[in-house]
């Protein structure tokens, strides 16, 4: 089980969590100029990416926030959280 | 109203496991339960207008005579209170809180608590079998709370005082969850044997 840091809560377990999948680009200011081609990629399209990424997390049975995660998806060690809209602290590159 | 404890059904004697010094679990049916949901600010006018000191990092408690109220996460605070405190709670909390974009909920009826005390080591270890908190007395010492689980039961719970080698921790939970936490409680704590006050 991982051990999330939650902004305001500190390390719990992860069982207290829920995940959101990797953090998106945001959302398009007008959707309706968007094809669907574009669409499609904004609502579906993630990088997938082997290496530090960024996460939503859910703290569900604590203290209800949203907020984001840095996880190494090759080994799965947490790097960092923050707020969301908080500036990221600085993140290994890939492969580093 | 008819107000009947979440709790009425479960037969004692089933639960008991002999002890010399068992872990006992008691039901506080009533308590007065509010959930307080605003920004800082709008909190913080709660708490002073309550005769509250600031409880403002999350995990703290306050304490204001019988009251407490519980920081349960940034924009999310419990207030606890006698039974039947919790009409008049309410409606002074509604537009102080309604002015600041903020909102309050009586949960009183909605949930039931739950008191374990015990000898502080088979307390904390009857909580640690099925809560995954940080148990130490380090980091949930006596005056502080969470929100976290119970097996998978979500639950708010606070270390309340700590006297003489014994520990009295509080657990809210959901009424619908309660019988099953009950049990699960007494299944957890009858190696140190365990004792439920009816
Ligand atoms: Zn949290």
């Amino acid at each position: 089980m991982l051990e999330i840091p939650c902004p305001w809560c500190g390390p719990r377990a992860e069982v207290e969590f829920a995940c959101g999948g990797e953090s998106g680009p945001p959302r398009p200011a007008d959707p309706g100029s968007l094809d669907d081609a574009a669409w499609t990629a904004w609502l579906w399209n993630r990088t997938n990416r082997k290496g530090p990424h960024v996460e939503t997390w859910w703290h569900q049975a604590g203290c209800g926030r949203w907020f984001l995660l840095a996880r190494d998806t090759s080994d799965d060690r947490v790097l960092a959280s923050w707020p969301i809209g908080a500036t990221p602290p600085p993140l290994p590159e890939e492969g580093a | 109203m008819a107000r009947i404890a979440a709790l009425a059904r479960l037969d004692p004697a089933a639960l008991a496991a002999p002890g010399a010094d068992p872990v006992r679990l008691a039901e506080h049916s009533f308590r007065a339960r509010l959930l307080l949901r605003g920004r800082d600010e709008a909190l913080a006018a709660a708490l002073e207008a309550l005769g509250f000191g600031p409880a403002r990092e999350v995990g703290a408690v306050a304490r204001s005579g019988e009251r407490r109220a519980l920081r349960l996460g940034p924009d999310r605070l419990v207030l606890l209170d006698r039974p039947g405190e919790e009409t008049a709670l309410e409606a002074r909390l509604a537009p102080l809180l309604g002015e600041r974009g903020g909102a309050v909920v009586d949960l009183t009826e909605a949930m039931t608590t739950l008191a374990i005390d015990g000898p502080e080591p088979a307390v904390r270890a009857t909580l640690a079998e099925g809560c995954p908190l940080d148990l130490h007395a380090r980091a949930f010492p006596p005056g502080r709370c969470a929100a976290s689980l119970y097996g998978k039961v979500p639950v708010w719970l606070e270390a309340v005082e700590a006297r003489a080698g014994r520990l009295v921790v509080e657990l809210h939970v959901d009424r619908s969850y309660a019988t099953h936490l009950a049990r699960h409680l007494a299944l957890a704590g009858r190696e140190f044997g365990f004792h439920f006050q009816s």
